[in-house]
């Protein structure tokens, strides 16, 4: 990849001028003509300080993206009624200001006119005092924010219905606030050559391995693209296996998710501007796992995480399985079941093959159409789908009445494991196309060949398909069913290899 | 102590599969009839301890591929010869197998499609999964094997209605023979197949000792399923029409009829042939090539995996040109390199590897400088 | 660059491999066939299969059975003549029931099982019956009442084997079993036509017994029941029988709820016996105009005594039809001593016929009432 070839520092700096002047007219000048030229958002306050050592200064903010209650209460008003002793000058000026005048916890000093841009495009003020080469940055970030609510994309009947923000350290809040233990580290990373995009790494100590944590850090410092939008972006540029449409980097909007995740040892990357955060390793198992499975009793989670098993199969290889039955081994269906098929296949047009991949084709432009549509036109969507296409393409004998059943099961078992649903396409499309060909074996084809891929994946050094493959009941106590919280004994082998235990033994078996 | 995920097992699994493989749908110990679960345990017993000698020669040779150790028992140019024997073997059991499969989705279910086309399909999934090597084959397998010891076990379980067990007597009515022919039949094939595995069962796990932990539960495990799956047939055909179908299990799981909806279960039989034989080709072609590239004086054994694969294509058909004669099984000459490979040659290995290893034991409590 | 190579050559294979979808055929391009059977027609066999063919479009989709018929030099031959006639790709595999004319079946029946286990989409779970009295085409043109087909009525009867003891319901892999199985002999169910208002409707009752690979005679619907329960094959129906009951006779009509069959060979010096006993639990299931109070416990024991004696009898004249008039050992004595005492087998495998015929059967029956439907007593009528 050569987009980390080029040097770190290549970071474009102003031309000319980059250290701070004493002339406060100089540095206004300087400032609106070159580094916030032709931005009409940023403000600059004029202001003195008491007589009688009176001193011009000057804050500069960005509108709307600082607290303005913040910067005339706490930074123009103190200023404003105190006078500065004479006999101060340059940096002990500046510092007499943060310690005695400035009333607030954050407050840096700097010298130079990037760090001061810097500072007032993410939301300080920047005070800059005349006969001083030294500016003050204080902290007052406060832009409008999206209050914390439930996620809409994982919503749940029992659990807690907090779901990630927009923003960076309120997302990394939310995450502290469900593990109250020194031993969560939380380490911040620029990445975006133009977006600065803060990136978070979380994970707790002890329990995440080192070098899974030092491979997340490499992998994250060594993107070097202008910009990081969304998690997404981060997770395209470090995941494994980048062309295989399994996912192998996790994608939560739950706190809850998040802090279960990391206390099995894996590490979450938080993403200042979405709320979506992504965890590493990913396993194939977490495809069908969902964080209520954990509130719930375990005999009823077990069964849900089956029926996703179950889902996931049948949206996968219904069209090639009824494709292979149909046109290569009648045989295998029942008498009466192959004589109505074959009836109702009668008038049909087309080929088989060819009905199924058009009813699978019809079925993804509808749900496509219908994902991204404002919900009030959704509804026409669905109403064409059910009744133009399924309805009256049966009567006029256009598409038989089993492939309407198919597509239809196709459709509702894949919303049941949506973590996969697009990977379901395109494994679908392929055992459709190994069963057009070769019958139940060329479906069996397909399916081992894409076990084979699977075998081989691995995310972060841990392999793919790890504890499905463990043959043991410890190992396998979190997969197609989940075991009572005393059962589950061990943290998963893979993930932290050196602590295992998360079960004291007082509690190994149910607590009366 | 709590039961951890060990590879070990991902081991089992694959020497389960690799027995079964494709010699559950033939009609395993057919001479013996309805006493061929006296056959099973006859081989069962007298294979152990040759299993048990793979397995020492696997700890012995620890750490090392099958060739390594045959270079440094026996030097350079013999070990050459033998690893060419031992490459010739897997590579012609690849052939069969395939063979067979080709064969047996002809004659079941696809009449029409031509066996090369079959061969090739397999070709190129078995090129793929020798390219990413042992482990990845023994993942595969352990997720594979839950799904076909569930679907068999559900199929035999639908099928117990239709089992009679009095189909098993009179016991020994015809003598000891046949259940000794059979038994000799079991051993060849499928038992002692798994002395192509010498070598590779270490390279699944770092632990010393662990060849047995998986040579031995895998191989019990699939004799005993092997043993369930004849004997179940047995008694649900009976012995005649055990004796005289090419795929008897496939008849005897044919049968099943429940309410006139859980019927045609047949297809099961030709799953699980499927994913066992594609994992018994995918090993061979593996222990083919490591021991051909040994042969050759080659470093790497990658750059053979192509040519070898794509030559089960055409070797196939050349192994089984028909059903019958697959069925009629080894002819004489193939019986005798059996012989050769799966008894005398691991003996001979098992025998020098003990006396060089008591050598340097005794070298090294002489002179405890050691050398 | 190598890599690339190797998967551009993988794609060429793939696609020339692939190019083809050799077994795809559209399941309505396929005529099923739902039955099939043989007419013999010196020296020519007479093919003849119902097939489904389809009316009505979509929802309204409803079937109607089409007989075709073909004659060639054998069965293979000729269900591969069909074809043409038929027009489309003829399927077997969902075959439910095979019939065999009594011709053939006197001839050989091997010509017929032979090609049907040999074919790969014959399922050899196909049921095997021999028309009695009439020729398959016969059977197969006549109109059964509730369902379309006579394949699949024939099928639905067979199903019905559970609660009837008429026949014995045999499909082909077993009937081969008993075939190359030592010391038994193969019985078929026989179907005959009837006429029932005016129309032929096709009846499932009796056996046809076989010696070797021939068929040789029949046995009725009661000498049915009876080789039912020798095999341990009855597993429901009713019978009625004059019983007596206080001086007067009464047809009572019983069910059978189950049986307890053993067989078991003795040796006494050179001399071979068989001794079969049987316990039978019956159920009354009507009475016919008459006052037998059940909770009598001596009638109930004297009736039983009757039943029993009823059945030893008809097991004795069972018997002696097989051993002397046929010959053939349809019950599988020859198969029990084989199995469980091998060593006399040997002694006498050679000349089975002969020991069978003279083979003496001791008979021992043991009947219980065990359930009077929900009446203790009659339903008594006064003034």
């Amino acid at each position: 990849m050569f987009f980390w070839k080029k040097a770190k520092g290549e970071r474009s700096k102003a031309k000319g001028l980059d250290r701070l002047s004493t002339s406060l007219e100089i540095n206004v000048k300087w400032l609106k003509s070159n580094l916030f030229a032709d931005d009409d958002t940023i403000v600059y306050r004029h202001f003195r300080t008491k007589e009688p050592q009176a001193r011009q200064c000057v804050l500069i903010h960005a509108d709307n993206m600082t607290k303005h209650e913040f910067l005339s209460d706490y930074i123009v008003r103190p200023m404003m009624s105190s006078s500065l002793p004479k006999e101060l000058q340059g940096r002990r000026l500046i510092q007499h200001i943060t310690e005695q005048v400035i009333q607030s916890d954050g407050v840096a000093v700097f010298t130079d006119y990037n760090k001061l841009a810097e500072g007032v495009v993410a939301g300080s003020g920047a005070v800059l005092v005349e006969g001083c080469n030294h500016g003050i940055s204080v902290d007052a970030q406060g832009w409008e924010r999206r209050s914390v609510t439930e996620p809409q994309t994982e919503s749940v009947v029992r659990g807690p219905r907090q779901g990630f923000t927009e923003d960076l350290l309120v997302n990394v809040s939310l995450v502290r606030r469900k593990i109250l233990n020194p031993a969560l580290k939380v380490k911040i990373l620029d990445v975006g050559l133009q977006t600065r995009t803060k990136v978070a790494i979380v994970y707790v100590e002890g329990i995440a391995s080192k070098e899974l944590v030092d491979e997340v850090f490499q992998r994250i410092e060594r993107i070097e693209t202008d910009a990081i939008l969304e998690s997404g972006y981060i997770e395209e540029f470090i995941r494994d296996s980048p062309n295989c449409p399994f996912p192998t980097i996790g994608h939560t909007e739950r706190p809850d998710g998040v802090a279960g995740k990391i206390l099995e040892g894996r590490v979450a990357v938080l993403v200042d501007g979405t709320p979506f955060a992504l965890t590493m390793p990913y396993l194939l198992v977490e495809a069908f796992q969902a964080n209520e499975d954990y509130y719930h009793h375990w005999i009823a989670a077990s069964f849900h995480r089956t029926l996703r098993y179950i889902s996931f199969f049948l949206t996968t290889s219904t069209p090639g399985l009824y494709l292979a039955l149909v046109t290569h081994h009648p045989q295998l269906i029942p008498v009466n079941l192959s004589v109505s098929i074959a009836a109702a296949r009668k008038n049909v047009p087309f080929p088989a093959i060819v009905e199924v991949m058009v009813m699978g084709l019809v079925f993804e432009i509808l749900r496509e159409g219908g994902v991204r549509l404002p919900k009030p036109v959704g509804q026409a969507i669905s109403i064409v789908g059910a009744i133009v296409l399924g309805d009256a393409a049966v009567s006029a004998s256009l598409v038989s009445a089993p492939m309407i059943i198919v597509v239809g099961i196709t459709g509702v078992a894949g919303f049941v494991v949506s973590k996969l649903n697009d990977t379901a396409v395109l494994i679908r499309i392929l055992l459709v196309v190994t069963s057009a060909i070769l019958g139940i074996y060329g479906f069996l084809f397909g399916i081992m060949g894409i076990m084979i891929q699977l075998a081989s994946m691995e995310s972060f050094g841990v392999p793919y398909l790890s504890s499905l493959t463990s043959l043991t009941i410890q190992g396998s106590k979190d997969t197609i069913v989940r075991l009572p919280w005393w059962r589950m004994v061990l943290r998963p082998r893979h993930l932290a290899a050196k602590n295992r235990e998360r079960l004291q033994r007082k509690s190994r078996s149910k607590t009366k | 102590m709590i039961n951890e995920s060990v590879p070990e097992r991902q081991g089992a699994a694959l020497v389960f599969l690799f027995i079964i493989g494709n010699s559950f749908v033939f009609g395993l110990a057919r001479w013996a009839g309805r006493d061929l679960w006296l056959s099973f345990l006859v081989a069962i017993v007298l294979a152990l301890p040759l299993i048990l000698v793979y397995g020492r020669l696997d700890t012995l040779m620890h750490g090392q591929s099958f060739s390594e150790g045959l270079h440094r028992l026996f030097g350079k140019w013999p070990s050459r010869l033998v690893a060419l024997i031992y490459s010739f073997y897997a590579w012609r059991l690849g052939c069969l197998v395939t063979g067979n499969i080709t064969n047996f989705v002809q004659a079941v279910s696809l009449p029409d499609t031509p066996q090369v086309v079959m061969a090739s399909a397999y070709a190129i999934l078995v090129l793929w999964a020798v390219k990413e090597g042992i482990e990845v084959l023994a993942r595969f397998s352990s997720v594979m094997v839950i799904f076909v010891l569930l679907i068999l076990l559900t199929a035999l379980a639908l099928a117990t209605t239709e089992v009679d067990l009095q189909e098993f007597f009179p016991i020994l009515y015809d003598g000891f023979w046949p259940v000794f022919q059979g038994a000799f039949q079991l051993l060849d094939f499928p038992f002692l197949e798994t002395v192509l595995l010498v070598g590779l069962a270490n390279a699944l796990t770092t632990k010393k000792n662990s060849a047995y932990k998986v040579l031995i539960p895998g191989f019990l495990l699939a004799a005993f399923f092997l043993m369930l799956v004849a004997s179940a047939s047995v008694a649900i055909l009976g012995e005649e029409m055990y004796k005289i179908t090419f795929f008897p299990v496939f008849l005897a799981i044919a049968r099943i009829d429940i309410a006139l909806f859980l019927t045609r279960l047949e297809v099961v039989v030709g799953v699980t042939f499927a994913i066992g034989g594609f994992l018994k080709i995918s090993v061979c072609l593996l222990v083919a090539s490591k021991n051909l590239a040994h042969a050759l004086g080659f470093p790497d054994y990658r750059f053979l995996v192509t040519p070898l694969v794509l030559s089960i294509i055409p070797g196939s058909q050349w192994f089984a040109k028909s059903v019958m004669e697959m069925n009629l099984g080894a002819t004489k000459i193939a019986a005798f390199t059996d012989v050769m490979v799966q008894i005398v040659l691991p003996m001979i290995f098992w025998g020098v590897a003990e006396i060089r290893m008591s050598r340097v034991r005794k070298n090294k409590a002489g002179k405890p400088s050691g050398i | 660059m190598k890599k690339g190579l190797a998967r551009i050559f993988l794609l060429c294979t793939m696609t020339i491999v692939t190019t083809g979808c050799w077994d795809y055929t559209e399941i309505e391009l396929r005529d099923l066939v739902m039955g099939a059977g043989v007419d013999a027609e010196d020296p020519k066999v007479i093919v003849i299969t119902e097939m489904a063919k389809s009316i009505g479009v979509g929802q309204e989709a409803e079937f109607e059975p089409v007989v075709l018929t073909t004659d060639a030099r054998s069965l293979t031959s000729g269900a591969h003549n069909l074809a043409n006639p038929a027009g489309m790709e003829i399927f077997w595999a969902h075959a439910q029931v095979f019939l065999v004319s009594e011709e053939v079946a006197r001839s050989s029946i091997l010509q017929v099982l032979e090609p049907i286990v040999r074919a790969r989409d014959l399922r050899s779970t196909m049921y095997l019956l021999v028309t009695k009295d009439c020729t398959v085409e016969e059977v197969f043109k006549s109109k059964p009442p509730l369902v379309d087909g006579v394949s699949r009525h024939l099928a639905s009867v067979i199903r019905l084997s559970d609660v009837t003891t008429d026949f014995i319901p045999q499909q082909v892999w077993r009937f081969i079993g008993d075939l190359s199985s030592p010391g038994i002999s193969g019985t078929l169910p026989g179907v005959e036509l009837v006429h029932e208002g005016g129309a032929l409707l096709p009846v499932v009752r009796g056996a046809a017994v076989f010696k070797l690979d021939r068929l040789i005679g029949w046995l009725s619907k009661e000498e049915t029941q009876i080789l039912a329960l020798l095999k341990g094959e009855s597993e429901g129906g009713f019978f009625v029988m004059d019983t007596e009951v206080k001086g007067n006779t009464f047809p009572i009509t019983y069910e059978f709820r189950g049986s307890q069959f053993q067989t078991k060979p003795s040796v006494d010096g050179e001399n071979l016996r068989m001794k079969v006993s049987l316990s039978l639990q019956l159920g009354v299931a009507g009475v016919k105009g008459a006052d037998v109070d059940f909770s009598d416990l001596a009638v109930v024991n004297d009736i039983e005594g009757q039943v029993s004696r009823s059945f030893t009898r008809r097991i004795r004249d069972f018997l002696g039809l097989i051993q002397e008039d046929y010959n053939s050992d349809i019950v599988g004595f020859g198969q029990l001593l084989w199995r469980q005492e091998p060593a006399i087998w040997r002694k006498v495998e050679s000349d089975w016929d002969a020991v069978f015929r003279d083979l003496p059967v001791d008979v021992d029956v043991d009947c219980r009432i065990s359930f009077t439907g929900f009446h203790a007593q009659p339903i008594k009528v006064r003034n």
